[in-house]
């Protein structure tokens, strides 16, 4: 079981990450508003799966203010499909 | 670590339920902007039709040229945005639902002849909300919303209005699209 996805707030990073196509990014804000998060909390998940491989972070400036863009690895990808295919599989046993 | 079914029953709907929701936001997020422009492009064209009825047609051409164009811009801003491929579909899939819908716009014309300016004025807004209600059937509440709330403005008016029905097709039906745009957008 992959611990650094299981976690709540980072489960839920995840599946919502692995619901946009592929090269698809999303606002941090954004993320933060759909998982009604905080700055702080948020920013912290995000950098332990950034860590793990599992997502990447884009940091850029739009008319000069920052703007934070994240999107789901393959290897996050992968590494969510076989989590979720072990929580299948203890629910099957 | 070890988890429990029950556990692993509740992670399982969490992650649905997280990815459904997302899928959805999302593509209300990408639809907003279709809305925020031919909204705008009724406050303009109703407006001029009810004003200034000369002009109509030269009106209505221009905007639908202008907003079309815009279309395919935004369409392919959204390319941009994922690969090439995922992209390719979905401009393919707006420009289909367009050009079926200039389509239908013809032949129902073609057949019908709405017999005065206004039946003609409320069929653009029936048509428009039966394709939103459409799209809410399979994409998410607030296209039905959308789509349905468009369909009663453009009766309520059709029906009570004795003047200036233009008017109403422009800032309540015109302006609703822009409202539903903004709210397609948030979270």
């Amino acid at each position: 079981m992959d611990e650094i996805i299981h976690q709540s707030l980072r489960l839920r990073i995840m599946a919502t990450l692995n619901a946009l196509k592929p090269g698809e990014m999303l606002d941090f804000t954004r993320l933060r508003d759909m998982l009604a998060a905080t700055d702080g909390n948020l920013g912290a998940h995000l950098t332990t799966l950034e860590k793990a491989g599992y997502i990447a972070v884009d940091k850029s400036f739009e008319a000069r203010k920052p703007r934070t863009q994240t999107m789901i690895t393959e290897q996050g990808r992968r590494a969510f499909a076989a989590h979720v295919a072990e929580l299948k599989a203890l629910l099957a046993s | 670590m070890t988890l429990t079914p029950s556990e692993a029953a509740a992670a399982l709907a969490t992650i649905e339920a997280t990815e459904t929701r997302a899928k959805q936001l999302n593509a209300y997020r990408k639809g907003s902007p279709f809305l925020l422009l031919w909204g705008a492009i009724w406050v303009v064209g109703f407006s001029v039709e009810d004003l200034a009825p000369q002009m109509t047609h030269t009106a209505w051409l221009t905007l639908d040229l202008i907003g079309g164009i815009a279309t395919l811009a935004l369409v392919a801003l959204g390319r941009q945005r994922v690969n090439e491929r995922i992209g390719n579909r979905a401009a393919q899939k707006v420009l289909a639902l367009t050009a079926i819908s200039i389509l239908f716009s013809f032949a129902t014309f073609m057949l019908l002849r709405p017999r005065n300016p206004l039946a003609g004025m409320a069929f653009a807004g029936l048509e428009l909300g039966m394709i939103y209600s459409t799209i809410g059937v399979f994409v998410g509440t607030r296209w039905m919303i959308t789509g349905l709330g468009l369909l009663t403005l453009t009766f309520a008016g059709y029906f009570s209005l004795t003047a200036h029905y233009g008017l109403w097709m422009a800032f309540v039906c015109g302006g609703g699209l822009i409202l539903a745009g903004l709210w397609l957008r948030r979270v």
